[in-house]
């Protein structure tokens, strides 16, 4: 019983998705998406605690076998991302209730819930799947979804961000298709376990095969997790969604391609081959020019929501740092990584949300003296501003620390070096908004708490008090982070 | 083997590469937006013909099992039954980016890209 209950969570979140043709209405599905998510996240506890006790379950769809049919794979790695994705969902669902209703029509918010939830929907598939064409359906389910709900607010800038993040995005799934066409063509199989066992033997006769595929799979999702060369389409599209959905999709979806860079890695071709190929080294050299150029970009910005999606051009390229030593202990640091960015880019871009929304400005000059007309939201920028540049007691700090020593652990200091380099750059660009904020004379300002609707600070708090959690007790979700790496990588 | 003999070998999945490019080519060089729908869908096209041509064997039958040939007389028909869903995609993204460049016409009175970027940079309001 308890197997099936991934397919109770997708069916779930999928007929919540069809319901939005049929209602116009934005309370119904507001109503439905919320008690979706909160399922979910029950679902996702009860598959998680499972998992730890019992051992990973394997289920083929259908009741084919392997070679014909599709498997998912619910295993540590795949059970705390999925619960991590309808955590954030559920907490980013709670800002939209206060949020939304300013932002968008009646019958726009209903059909953006509805693609939302085709959203999670996919995130879902893409996690549990152990099959290659299986993971390209989602990839597109996903793009498709993503872009839609760039484009819901009916604007001129949004239209062409959308259509830019379309192409892009189109581009990647196709060079990810042909990849997983040549790997079909070596070892007749898509089922990834499969594959693996048939590519150790069929790498020595076809190695053109090999590098090609691994070559088109890395720039396909490469394209889609905005890696330095490949993000021009980012700051666009992240800036001009609705406020709770930019910190969706920088939070969760962009991690999402990575996990899915993951799972190639580990699960298809296999840590030899990928060194073998020199894939560590590439993604070395591509996470240390996004986290310096990335920075740089940001510091260049005039659009607060510009900054900040520039800013995750550069948290991209930690992440893509850590996951370059292709180990367990690199893993368990972008694991650990990702969960702290989502929570502190999320909170930096629901923020923004509410000082938009509240202020009706989103250029930087706008901030100086925000502190004193919003000091609640304003208080949770600086905080999490803080935890990006890696002040200690916050997560930020914490990841950051562990991407060091981890590299310290294979004697490469240089990387170090380059860390400590971003995170000036990092403080360059978050400092200056929070001093301008707070301390200014406030001659003139009318000094009084915000009017921003509870549900949207409450969520505030709960992600600044994950930051501080996080920073201060990372011992909290380090053994599940240790397991889902483990089964990734193998034990250390 | 000549250079040749592997040219003709691979026919199919040169060829789907050389189409590959040539939509590549179309999707980054050109500024009309429509165009560059066009060439997504060439490089799909190409990237279909090249998982068909996997399945495909020469003198291949329909692989509908009358107990008379051996498995290796028939094609490969599950690279063609994943490109059914392949080619869904492909029509769903197509419909989804012309409603798009419909909307992008309204709001600009034209499709090329220099033109839009020309505009959206004039007006730098923020909203």
């Amino acid at each position: 019983m308890i197997s099936w209950l991934p397919i109770v969570q997708m069916m779930l979140i999928l007929t919540i998705a069809l319901m939005s043709p049929l209602s116009k209405k934005a309370r119904l599905m507001t109503h439905l998406l919320a008690y979706g998510l909160i399922a979910n996240t029950i679902i996702g506890v009860v598959l998680l605690t499972h998992v730890h006790a019992v051992g990973p379950i394997v289920l083929s769809l259908g009741g084919h076998a392997s070679f014909l049919g599709i498997e998912f794979i619910i295993d540590s790695f795949s059970a705390l991302f999925t619960l991590f994705v309808s955590g954030i969902g559920l907490l980013i669902h709670m800002y939209s209730l206060g949020y939304l209703p300013h932002a968008l029509k009646e019958s726009q918010i209903a059909s953006y819930y509805g693609l939302l939830a085709l959203l999670y929907f996919a995130v879902f598939g893409l996690l549990y799947t152990n099959d290659l064409f299986n993971t390209y359906v989602f990839i597109e389910i996903l793009s498709i979804t993503t872009c839609a709900i760039i484009s819901i607010a009916r604007k001129k800038r949004n239209y062409m961000a959308a259509f830019r993040y379309l192409m892009l995005n189109e581009l990647g799934s196709l060079s990810f298709l042909m990849g997983v066409a040549l790997l079909y063509m070596i070892t007749g199989s898509l089922n990834m376990t499969m594959i693996m066992n048939q590519l150790s033997t069929q790498f020595a006769a076809y190695p053109i095969n090999v590098t090609l595929a691994l070559g088109f799979i890395g720039v396909g999702l490469a394209m889609k997790s905005a890696i330095f060369p490949f993000h021009e389409w980012l700051p666009d599209a992240h800036s001009s969604a609705p406020a709770p959905s930019s910190a969706l999709l920088s939070g969760v979806v962009v991690k999402l391609y990575l996990l899915v860079i993951v799972k190639i890695l580990f699960r298809v071709f296999g840590t030899g081959i990928a060194e073998t190929l020199n894939a560590p080294l590439v993604m070395m050299i591509f996470a240390v020019v996004a986290m310096v150029f990335g920075s740089l970009f940001a510091l260049g910005q005039k659009d607060i929501k510009r900054m900040l999606a520039y800013s995750t051009v550069s948290q991209v390229g930690y992440i893509l740092l850590a996951l370059s030593l292709l180990s367990t202990a690199g893993l368990e640091v972008m694991f650990f990584y990702i969960f702290s960015h989502a929570l502190i880019k999320g909170t930096l871009f629901l923020v923004t949300g509410a000082t938009i929304s509240h202020q009706k400005k989103r250029s930087l000059e706008s901030y100086k003296g925000l502190g004193y007309l919003m000091p609640l939201s304003m208080t949770a920028f600086a905080l999490a501003g803080f935890g990006m540049v890696g002040i200690p007691g916050t997560s930020g700090f914490v990841a950051k620390f562990q991407i060091a020593t981890a590299f310290l652990d294979v004697d490469q200091a240089l990387f170090v070096w380059v860390l400590i380099v971003s995170s000036i750059l990092n403080a360059l660009y978050y400092f200056p908004i929070i001093i301008n904020g707070f301390v200014t004379d406030n001659e003139g300002i009318d000094v009084h708490l915000e009017k921003v609707p509870w549900p949207m600070l409450v969520t505030l708090s709960v992600f600044v008090l994950g930051i501080f959690l996080l920073g201060v007790m990372p011992g909290v979700i380090m053994p599940y982070i240790q397991a889902a790496a483990e089964v990734m990588g193998g034990v250390s | 083997m000549s250079i040749l003999d592997i040219f003709v070998a691979n026919i199919h999945f040169i060829g789907a590469m050389i189409i590959f490019v040539i939509g590549l080519y179309m999707v980054i060089a050109h500024p009309n937006l429509f165009k560059r729908i066009i060439g997504i869908n060439v490089m799909s096209s190409a990237v279909f013909y090249f998982f068909v041509a996997i399945g495909a064997i020469a003198d291949g039958r329909v692989p509908i099992v009358d107990g008379t040939l051996t498995p290796a007389d028939y094609i490969n028909p599950v690279p063609s039954a994943l490109i059914l869903t392949g080619i869904v995609i492909s029509v769903s993204f197509t419909v989804y980016a012309l409603s798009l460049a419909i909307k992008i016409h309204q709001s600009y009175g034209t499709l090329d890209q220099e033109k839009i970027v020309e505009m959206s940079t004039r007006d730098d309001s923020y909203d």
